[in-house]
């Protein structure tokens, strides 16, 4: 599959700016330096599973809970055993 | 009638902690200090300092670091301490948090309570046009990075910064708060500026065409072994078309960008280490660099001064946290007097820092506030 990569990092700066355009702004910064470019990434971007679990992580560090979230992290803890 | 001031600057260069907190009280004398924000050379003996300003100003806030430089209006000094003091009517609201061991992670969440307890909001939900925070931070931690990074992620008020500085002797730097001076720690003010503010970034670069890819990097020491799968100092003397040995004296004028949206966030190689090169500021594997050009600093502020003011009107007081790889070029330059020339009318403080903070950790930029 493809795309699931360019539709959490949407979620994340959804959920971390609360539709803010400044904050949006900030936080795709936030993301680079963290190693993350936003705009790498499109609709036939693989689903890597490392990214997918780092993605994961951020959305721990930047405290987000969501339902969306969820799902990924229910894949990482299976692909983890 | 004269318009009423509600930021004064005071400065000392007496060598002695009396003599300088004298002098500066004398200058505040009449002024309702309701916050002071301190800057001071490393030569002063730091918990003496701290506690004589306390001494002086019981009533106020005070947050402040140790410095390799001091800025303040119309002067760029060293061996001084120069401080801003703020009255209510433009602070409406202030909060201070020490983070005393920058290696423990709970001191900063518990900080962060702190300020939620005092402004009765969520930092992720506090409107962010309305507050600002600054932070001050030890500046031979390297630490910066986790702790500025684990500042974005648990909110989203902006704090601008920078780390303290000793002088050049890079031993021990200090931060200050409420007469206390610290060391491997991190001071932060949350505060609602009444009549608003914005803020600056500005590092006078602009990108090369070059690129560099960092794929093996120890991000503990700050160390890139390879960039491009090539050992790092010999990627980067081939894309400066220059031999090894000379790179040490192109690393002021060519250090590395990281580019948001065109932006760079500069990242200064420090020194030679073998084939890799140590940075200032740590680099992320994977990320691709720019490699940046030099612009005259006096000009390239200048311009981006201006337009900040043009936007804002009318500004009461600056604080530039600058890099003290600018300060050293500005004094090889002889451009010092001109730099703080162009904030002639606005009350001015800052330092020369060991890094300056803005969404994350950088290397040769100002950071700057402006209160309007």
């Amino acid at each position: 599959m493809a795309g699931q990569i360019k539709s959490i990092l949407e979620q994340i700066i959804l959920f971390k700016s609360l539709g803010d355009p400044m904050l949006q702004k900030m936080t795709k910064v936030k993301l680079l330096i963290k190693g993350i470019q936003v705009d790498d990434f499109n609709d036939d971007s693989p689903d890597d599973p490392a990214m997918i679990a780092k993605l994961c992580d951020i959305v721990d560090e930047f405290g987000l809970t969501s339902g969306y979230f969820e799902q990924f992290k229910q894949v990482e803890v299976n692909v983890d055993g | 009638m004269a318009e009423v001031e509600n930021i004064k600057t005071a400065y000392s260069q007496s060598k002695s902690v009396f003599g300088a907190v004298q002098a500066i009280k004398s200058q505040l004398a009449g002024f309702q200090t309701h916050f002071l924000l301190v800057f001071a050379s490393s030569s002063y003996e730091q918990t003496l300092l701290c506690q004589s300003l306390r001494s002086a100003f019981p009533n106020a806030q005070m947050m402040g670091c140790s410095t390799a430089g001091e800025v303040v209006s119309q002067h760029l000094l060293q061996g001084a301490v120069v401080v801003m003091a703020f009255n209510q009517q433009i602070i409406a609201d202030i909060h201070l948090e020490v983070v005393e061991d920058l290696t423990d992670n709970r001191g900063l969440d518990v900080a962060l309570k702190g300020f939620e307890t005092h402004f009765g909001v969520d930092l992720n939900r506090i409107d962010h046009r309305a507050y600002a925070g600054l932070v001050l931070i030890d500046g031979m931690s390297k630490m910066e990075e986790t702790f500025i990074e684990r500042l974005g992620d648990k909110t989203n008020l902006v704090f601008i910064g920078g780390s303290a500085g000793d002088d050049l002797q890079f031993q021990t730097t200090h931060v200050y708060a409420q007469g206390k001076a610290y060391s491997h720690a991190a001071v932060l003010v949350v505060f609602k500026p009444r009549n608003g503010f914005d803020m600056l970034k500005t590092q006078s670069f602009f990108s090369s065409e070059k690129h560099l890819t960092p794929t093996k990097v120890d991000p503990a020491t700050r160390t890139v072994l390879e960039f491009d799968s090539k050992p790092a100092a010999q990627a980067y003397a081939e894309a400066l078309g220059v031999k090894i040995a000379d790179l040490p004296s192109l690393f002021m004028r060519h250090p590395l960008g990281l580019m948001a949206d065109g932006e760079p966030f500069v990242r200064s190689p420090q020194k030679l280490n073998g084939q890799a090169l140590d940075f200032y500021c740590r680099i992320v594997e994977g990320v691709p660099l720019t490699i940046l050009n030099p612009l005259d600093i006096v000009q390239d502020t200048q311009k981006a001064l201006s337009l900040k003011l043009a936007e804002m009107g009318s500004v009461q007081g600056v604080i530039d946290f600058q890099c003290i790889l600018r300060t050293l070029q500005l004094r090889e330059e002889g451009k010092t007097e001109s730099y703080v020339q162009l904030f002639e009318n606005i009350p001015l403080v800052g330092f020369s820092t060991y890094g300056e903070a803005y969404l994350g950790h950088m290397n040769q930029t100002s950071t700057m506030f402006l209160f309007k």
